[in-house]
């Protein structure tokens, strides 16, 4: 993503109150001509208030939105570039599904001709050609699904909103969705903003992500870095699954800090390893897989300690283990490929497990 | 099901119940065809004559014009008004919105004759005259609660995200309603036109106190029994009034329910 590019949406300081509630608390953020952004957060974090005030549904009480470099103050939804597919999807019961994709192209009062063309285009992107004349309360969810992503897109907004779109289909179709909405994306090249509360969507599908708590951003990042190197404890919890340790810092060296945690001992990390420095309230976090049960004498970790398996989750290509820390009540969870497990791990039965330093991260 | 005993006697107790209930009405066809001015058992003979009658007698006919016009004005004016209410309250909030909507609730439980006494008193204050208009504006009074209540379901049972899907695909907020809310509402609508037409056009107590010289088709009918030779006729006219009426309840809610399916909620409620 390049940072340096105009922004397609600039958002700033925007505070909405529900009377007493504060729903959004001063956020402010860009967001880039073409990406795929995805607010995510838990319910009641704010994240569909802040799509809605995007759409013009709802009026913040200070900041600023900007889409394509205009100030959308006073501008109502039916003006703005942007267009909303609904967490209910909204698909009108009453007309037929070709009425549905060209409601929006008649509201701007194109001719029969081109409307008709376009409603044909629209459809078949979506893979529903020759569903024009079908009613709309004969379709299944996937279908309403795709109706309403046709009636969106063949306005050709600016930005698509895609309010919870998927969180209403079964798991396959989910996943199925998953992929043919990154696909559409990407060949239509308008930017998306996705809210979910789904995690696992949020980092298959997005460009960058924007985790919400509490009415506030409280970090902005691709995938990658989200998962690699969350921010703070909250974040890390709220993307995949993170072993805390309690820390304790036994010197500052530098750019060196030299801590002891709680079943792994006394090591060496570095500055880097703590994104937000080192708080007096701060914990190890590190990732299941990045310890590994040693199970052959030639793996090598930089670190070992002992441990006792307390509990195994089988997962067909992966088993994730509980394992109590020698010396500790502390129980963390280790993930392996079962491809590389070489004996038989059982309830009971005490074992290596292997770490680097490099893996942890110091969050608050 | 299984047949217990009690559940026999719940049988022979609808069976009482709905005898005494439609028994009564079932009697006037009967008699408005029976060949004879008495209206008594044993029937007499076969005739359509009161029903010729019917539409030979000229002040009836009157009447009974008068009634479709203070119907249908009542109806329409009545729904659109039930319309502003139902619409506000389902979708904003006010102070006040309880009290208010209770208030407009309440000639629903009023006596209707204490209606009608306290607006020919208001009306006579102010110094108008008794006319179909009177009795319309009791009539839409009267009307009012019946149609808030019907199109209030039916606002209620529309998706808040159909509106605003259509003001995100360009339409502005009056063509929204145009276009989405009052396609989608409309089977309500019919259904409170028809129902609020059928309270009007049987209306009595209202009408008698509120009319003028324009006498309404159940004040007619009232004035009527004075004179025995005139009660088949009567009981012919009751016989096309009672179709009439049992016909557009079953058209109002037929098309409740077609509503409530389009917009995906339960059938339940109403007055079937």
């Amino acid at each position: 993503m390049n940072q340096e590019a105009k922004p397609i949406i600039r958002i700033e300081s925007i505070l909405k109150n529900y009377g007493a509630i504060e729903a959004l608390k001063s956020i402010s953020f860009n967001i880039y001509q073409g990406e795929f952004l995805t607010l995510l957060g838990p319910s009641g974090c704010g994240k569909t208030t802040l799509l809605r005030v995007i759409a013009g549904f709802e009026i913040p009480n200070s900041g600023l939105v900007e889409i394509d470099g205009n100030n959308m103050e006073g501008i109502p939804a039916n003006q703005r570039p942007t267009n909303m597919v609904f967490q209910s999807y909204a698909v009108f019961p009453h007309m037929t599904v070709g009425e549905n994709v060209a409601y929006g192209l008649k509201a701007r009062k194109a001719d029969k001709q081109t409307i008709s063309e376009e409603v044909n285009k629209a459809l078949a992107m979506v893979g529903m050609q020759g569903f024009n004349d079908r009613p709309s309360t004969a379709l299944s969810g996937g279908q309403r699904q795709r109706v309403a992503l046709a009636r969106a897109l063949i306005l050709k907004p600016k930005v698509l909103l895609l309010d919870e779109p998927l969180s209403a289909l079964d798991k396959r179709l989910r996943e199925q969705m998953q992929s043919e909405l990154r696909q559409l994306q990407r060949s239509v090249g308008i930017t998306f903003i996705l809210v979910t509360h789904d995690q696992e969507e949020a980092l298959t599908m997005s460009d960058r992500i924007a985790v919400m708590f509490d009415g506030k951003i409280a970090q902005l990042a691709s995938p990658q870095e989200l998962y690699r190197r969350p921010t703070n404890i909250q974040v890390a919890n709220f993307v995949g699954t993170m072993n805390f340790l309690d820390l304790d810092l036994v010197a500052l060296k530098g750019n060196d800090l030299i801590v002891e945690i709680e079943g792994l001992g006394k090591t060496t990390l570095s500055m880097d390893q703590a994104p937000l420095g080192y708080q007096s309230n701060s914990m190890a976090g590190i990732r299941p897989e990045m310890f590994t049960i040693i199970t052959n004498k030639s793996q090598s970790k930089t670190k070992v300690v002992k441990g006792r398996i307390v509990e195994t989750q089988y997962f067909g290509d992966m088993t994730y283990f509980d394992a109590n820390l020698e010396g500790t009540d502390k129980v963390v969870t280790i993930s392996m490929r079962n491809s590389d497990i070489s004996f038989e791990i059982n309830i009971g039965n005490d074992v290596e497990i292997g770490w680097n330093p490099n893996s942890i991260l110091v969050l608050s | 099901m299984v047949k217990t005993k009690q559940s026999r006697y719940l049988v022979v107790y609808i069976g009482i119940f709905l005898v005494f209930l439609y028994a009564p009405a079932l009697l006037l066809p009967i008699f408005s065809f029976n060949d004879s001015t008495i209206v008594a058992f044993p029937l007499s003979g076969f005739t359509l004559a009161w029903f010729i009658e019917v539409f030979k007698t000229e002040p009836l006919l009157t009447a009974a014009l008068n009634s479709l016009l203070v119907a249908v004005i009542t109806s329409v004016f009545a729904t659109i008004f039930g319309i502003f209410a139902a619409r506000a309250s389902t979708r904003y909030q006010f102070p006040g919105k309880r009290g208010i909507m209770g208030l407009i609730m309440v000639p629903m439980v009023l006596p209707e004759i204490i209606i009608g006494v306290s607006l020919l008193v208001v009306i006579l204050q102010l110094g108008f005259n008794l006319s179909l208009t009177t009795i319309i504006l009791g009539h839409i009074l009267l009307c009012l609660p019946f149609c808030t209540a019907i199109l209030s379901a039916g606002f209620q049972g529309l998706d808040k995200s159909f509106e605003e899907a259509s003001q995100d695909l360009g339409r502005s907020r009056l063509e929204t309603f145009w276009y989405i809310t009052l396609p989608l509402v409309m089977p309500a609508i019919i259904s409170s036109l028809l129902i609020s037409f059928t309270i009007s056009l049987d209306e009595f107590i209202i009408a008698f106190f509120l009319s003028g010289t324009e006498a309404t088709l159940p004040v007619y009918i009232w004035g009527q029994l004075r004179f025995p030779t005139r009660i088949p006729i009567i009981l012919a006219l009751g016989t096309v009034l009672l179709l009439v009426s049992l016909t557009l309840l079953i058209i109002a809610e037929y098309f409740r329910r077609i509503g409530a399916r389009k917009t995906g909620t339960e059938v339940k409620g109403g007055l079937f």
